[in-house]
């Protein structure tokens, strides 16, 4: 048998080092493209909101250069030269009926979100593009996963999917997403030694038991005993080298409490840049909202749940105007990791995390009252790319649902002429250098963006 | 009588063909499973026959891992120490057709991982603290470690260990640096509850072609006990007493009077009502001011208490459905008019709007997914929940809001939408339910005018049952007790969560037995019995 000698960590010798991270108040905010251009990307930030949007609400005015923001995008106008809006994707595969009983539209949507592939009766149609992102780029967590809420449904509780039966489960609470990340930088280098050893020992025990048994049972069991391994050795990785100084612990925010929500989300997004920074992963599979959840918004004093929202009639006013502020809350978000991103130092020395990093922000559907997944809203940011920018691609236009549609956000039709997500999500995967001719139903790649 | 037409044709069939207004009255309904297999083939005396499907076939489905829930029965039966607090932060398990079992979505990942060593160090440092309760011993001896690897390891695993996994166990206590038996043991007990072993349930006797006695009895004990075998089950393994059909019956008897099939039962209840939606319905506090966490556990008791009644009394176990009798929990006691008590009451309602369980503020809540009830949504959970009829979602960029339809009141808005005929043929099947339960609001309170201000609407019907219509939810009840499919649908349920899985065509011959064995005399008992037996 062997064992392991302890291992004194990195994170050990960091003792005392961890200090708050405090992001440097922007004083200008300008296109970054001179100075991201010769930075290729090399890490992938995924976020997520549920529940689609009001899109003449959301989708602006003009196309090409210097978009003004529409009422939602109101929520990132200072960040408008960072971000460019992407109207006319369609995510097909959420469009394909499933199996009776096995997924709503929120979940068809939600679940194929990020593979490009319709959902089974009891999982996901592939991988997901976090995922496969992860396999190739460094980092031992893999694709982090964290979601501000999560359902408690396969298919509306889960987003990112290491395989069809396999799906990912977010991190959601900051606290222990910082006690797996971080914790054991904090403790006295003695304390560190003895846990890491007596962790190393421990862990060693069960890589033993896995293997045992993995040679025991058939290959369909195999796939659980797979991932158990994989996930003991991120684990496990932790007890290893930290190559930054850590954040320390974040304030305990109550999961259940929906005033604090937006302190819980924005901690979140600051372990995961931290995460990122620390080179721990270099992706993120960030969702501020499961679809269909019905959080509420004491902080904007909305206390219609996040789900009714999305189905007011959006001929009156008022209901309107709910979906609209309460999207915008949603970009807002975007703008705080935008902004994070951009603090924190990239790893060559130069630049910003953000100029290494491709950011795609996207909700599961475009319309609640529909739950189309056609004409989605996007944003992408981050990486060597021209921003500042609405990229219309083209699809069939139909006018069905949205008679006031600006012209420059036409509404996709469904059919074989549309653009796709996953043509989107293969031109993200190239651009993070990895070879792959096709991502779920993808056709293409999209001109124009990391290219 | 062709057992798997039925089973299929009732359980399995679902209303694919609704897209298209299909006609459900030649659909389901037709058969009856009373002239099925002879009672008496193997002189059981309790009606079931036990041998009468092949074992269960090879299915194709992942390794079980255990559910929270599971995890924390199985430490606090086994050890004594309630880590309920630790555990509720476990991701949650995600749930399949309402079921937080189904292999398939048991994944295992960095969330898990974290948590689990989280947990096990906790449980660990409370047992060393305070050693008495659980180990009976001085862990400061080496007779006291080697006591757990050799009597409380097997119980943990749910098997014997073989001689290389104990000395493997000795050799990590110590390995510790400080050499103490008492931070030896720690180690034990963590790499113990961090174990594949303990974490999955592996079953390489069916390598072998056959499951061992011990894999019979965790598949009994996490089916029936929501939790591991335990001592006294494996003594009963030991005795080789589940090594025939009706060895795993009787077993099964004893467990089904155990308390801890409580629950077992309930874990049942979450998927077969869909109780388990409970816990992500909220409530604008300004329209319902009586919401809170407090309520939504009484909602959640209140279905439960009224299935555990039902399921361990003498009587026909459908009359769940039509029973006067509620058990109202201290907060949810005013929704039904009723005194307010600080205990939980049982009270006997003479008023055809209470009565049954389709009656109680908790279904009437868990199928109202906003704050506004939807007789859409309520006609959904009817077919999926209680027929196993579930429908296809709507075609893509269908306007689903009923609302913005024209229309003064709901039924007339429904009406409107169901004009449409790519939307009739599926909402003719759900909607006239759902209209027959408007009377009650979305905490389950009866009320006269609904939410547009209109009067609510009272009638409602089951298209594809005999009897199809109905007033008020006992009625309901009563119609759906009736119906052949809610019995076959009930033993699908009782499946899915016997094993974990969605059922398959493979399935339909012991669907179709424990379906009779079931209404032989209407006792669930016999139905978990008869699933547990043809399926060991």
């Amino acid at each position: 048998m062997t064992r392991r000698s302890p291992v004194i960590s990195r994170r050990s010798l960091l003792r005392g080092g961890g200090v708050a991270l405090t992001l440097p108040f922007l004083e200008a905010l300008a296109p970054r493209t001179s100075q991201a251009a010769t930075t290729a990307a090399r890490r992938l930030v995924i976020f997520h909101f549920g529940n689609g949007c009001h899109i003449p609400d959301f989708a602006p005015a003009q196309v090409g250069d210097g978009w003004i923001p529409s009422p939602i995008l109101e929520g990132v106008a200072e960040h408008a030269p960072w971000i460019n809006v992407l109207s006319g994707l369609s995510n097909e595969a959420a469009a394909e009926a499933a199996a009776p009983g096995s997924g709503d539209k929120h979940e068809r949507d939600f679940a194929s979100m990020l593979t490009g592939a319709p959902i089974t009766p009891t999982g996901a149609g592939g991988i997901s593009v976090d995922q496969l992102a992860a396999q190739h780029l460094p980092g031992p967590l893999g694709s982090l996963v964290v979601g501000v809420t999560a359902r408690n449904h396969v298919h509306n509780g889960r987003y990112s999917w290491a395989g069809p039966d396999s799906p990912v489960a977010p991190q959601t609470d900051p606290v222990q997403l910082w006690t797996t990340l971080f914790a054991e930088a904090q403790l006295d280098p003695l304390q560190a030694e003895r846990l890491a050893a007596e962790r190393g020992a421990v862990l060693d025990a069960v890589r033993e038991d896995i293997v045992d048994l993995h040679g025991r049972l058939g290959s369909d069991d195999r796939l659980r005993l797979d991932e158990h391994l994989g996930a003991i050795e991120q684990l496990s990785a932790g007890l290893g080298v930290l190559s930054c100084e850590a954040p320390s612990t974040p304030e305990d925010l109550a999961l259940q409490d929906d005033t604090l929500r937006p302190q819980r989300g924005r901690a979140l997004m600051d372990l995961c840049v931290m995460a990122l920074r620390c080179e721990l992963s270099s992706v993120v599979a960030f969702s501020l909202g499961s679809t269909g959840g019905a959080h509420t918004y004491p902080f904007l004093g909305i206390s219609d749940g996040d789900h009714d929202i999305s189905h007011m009639d959006m001929r009156i006013e008022t209901e309107r105007a709910k979906y609209r502020d309460v999207t915008r809350w949603k970009i807002e978000q975007i703008g705080y990791l935008l902004e994070a991103l951009q603090a924190a130092p990239g790893s060559t020395g130069e630049g910003s995390l953000l100029d290494e990093t491709i950011v795609v922000g996207l909700s599961e559907m475009s319309r609640g009252g529909s739950h189309s997944a056609h004409s989605l809203p996007v944003l992408v940011a981050g990486g060597p790319m021209l921003t500042g920018r609405h990229v219309v691609y083209p699809c069939d236009p139909s006018t069905a649902f949205y008679p006031g549609l600006p012209e420059t956000a036409t509404w996709c039709s469904g059919t074989a002429n549309d653009t796709r997500l996953s043509d989107l999500w293969l031109t993200v995967l190239q651009a993070l250098g990895i070879d792959t001719p096709s991502f779920g139903d993808s056709r293409g790649v999209l001109e124009g963006l990391w290219t | 009588m062709d057992l798997t037409r039925i089973a299929m044709g009732l359980a399995l069939g679902g209303l694919t063909g609704c897209y298209q207004g299909a006609d459900v009255d030649g659909e389901v309904g037709e058969g009856t499973l009373d002239d099925g297999l002879d009672d008496s083939s193997d002189g059981d005396d309790d009606g079931v026959d036990l041998d009468a499907c092949e074992p269960e076939p090879t299915i194709s489905a992942p390794l079980r891992r255990l559910t929270a829930s599971e995890y924390r029965n199985t430490v606090l039966d086994l050890l004594g120490v309630d880590a309920s607090e630790l555990i509720a932060s476990f991701p949650t398990d995600p749930r399949i057709h309402g079921f937080d079992n189904n292999a398939a979505a048991q994944a295992i990942g960095l969330a898990h991982v974290s948590r689990y060593q989280a947990a096990a160090e906790w449980i660990a440092a409370e047992i060393l603290d305070d050693p008495q309760p659980t180990l009976g011993c001085d862990p400061a001896q080496i007779a006291c470690r080697d006591a757990f690897i050799d009597q409380r390891m097997p119980l943990l695993w749910r098997r014997p260990l073989t001689e290389p996994e104990r000395i493997r166990l000795r050799e990590l206590a110590e390995s510790v640096p400080d050499g103490a038996p008492r931070s030896g043991l720690g180690l034990v007990i963590r790499a113990a509850l961090q174990s594949p072993h303990l974490l999955f349930r592996p079953e390489p006797g069916m390598e072998d072609g056959e499951r061992t006695g011990f894999e019979v009895a965790t598949r009994l004990s996490y089916f029936l006990w929501r939790s591991a075998p335990g001592a006294q089950l494996h003594e009963r393994v030991a005795a080789g007493e589940l090594d025939s059909a009706q060895g795993v019956a009787e077993v099964a008897r004893w467990m089904w009077s155990d308390p801890r099939a409580a629950r077992g039962r309930a874990g049942l209840t979450e998927g077969w009502l869909r109780t388990e939606r409970l816990e992500t319905v909220v409530r604008d506090p300004q329209l319902y001011p009586e919401w809170s966490p407090e309520l939504r556990t009484d909602l959640t008791q209140e279905v439960v208490a009224m299935v555990e009644r039902f399921a361990t009394g003498e009587d026909d176990f459908l009359e769940v459905l039509v029973s006067p009798d509620l058990t109202l929990g201290p907060r949810s006691a005013p929704l039904y008019d009723a005194p307010q008590t600080s205990e939980t009451q049982e009270i006997s309602f003479d008023d055809p709007w209470r009565g049954g369980v389709l009656s109680t503020a908790g279904v009437l809540a868990l199928t109202s997914p906003g704050n506004v009830t939807s007789p859409v949504a309520r006609g959904v959970w009817v077919r999926d929940a209680i027929l196993c009829e579930p429908l296809p979602p709507p075609p893509s960029d269908v306007e689903i809001d009923p609302t913005t339809a024209q229309g003064e009141d709901k039924a007339a808005q429904l009406e409107a939408h169901r004009s449409d005929p790519s939307c009739a043929g599926c909402h003719s099947l759900v909607d006239p339910i759902g209209l027959g339960l408007e009377r009650y609001d979305a905490l389950g309170r009866l009320r006269v005018i609904d939410e547009l201000g209109q009067p609510a609407s009272t009638m409602g019907s089951v298209a594809g049952l005999e009897d199809s219509e109905f007033e008020g939810a006992q009625a309901l009840g009563e119609r759906l007790r009736q119906a052949p499919q809610t019995r076959t649908c009930l033993a699908t349920q009782m499946l899915r969560w016997a094993h974990g899985r969605s059922e398959t065509e493979a399935d339909a011959c012991v669907l179709a037995s424990a379906t009779e064995a079931f209404e032989a005399e209407g006792h669930l008992e016999d139905l978990a019995v008869a699933i547990a037996t043809m399926t060991r």
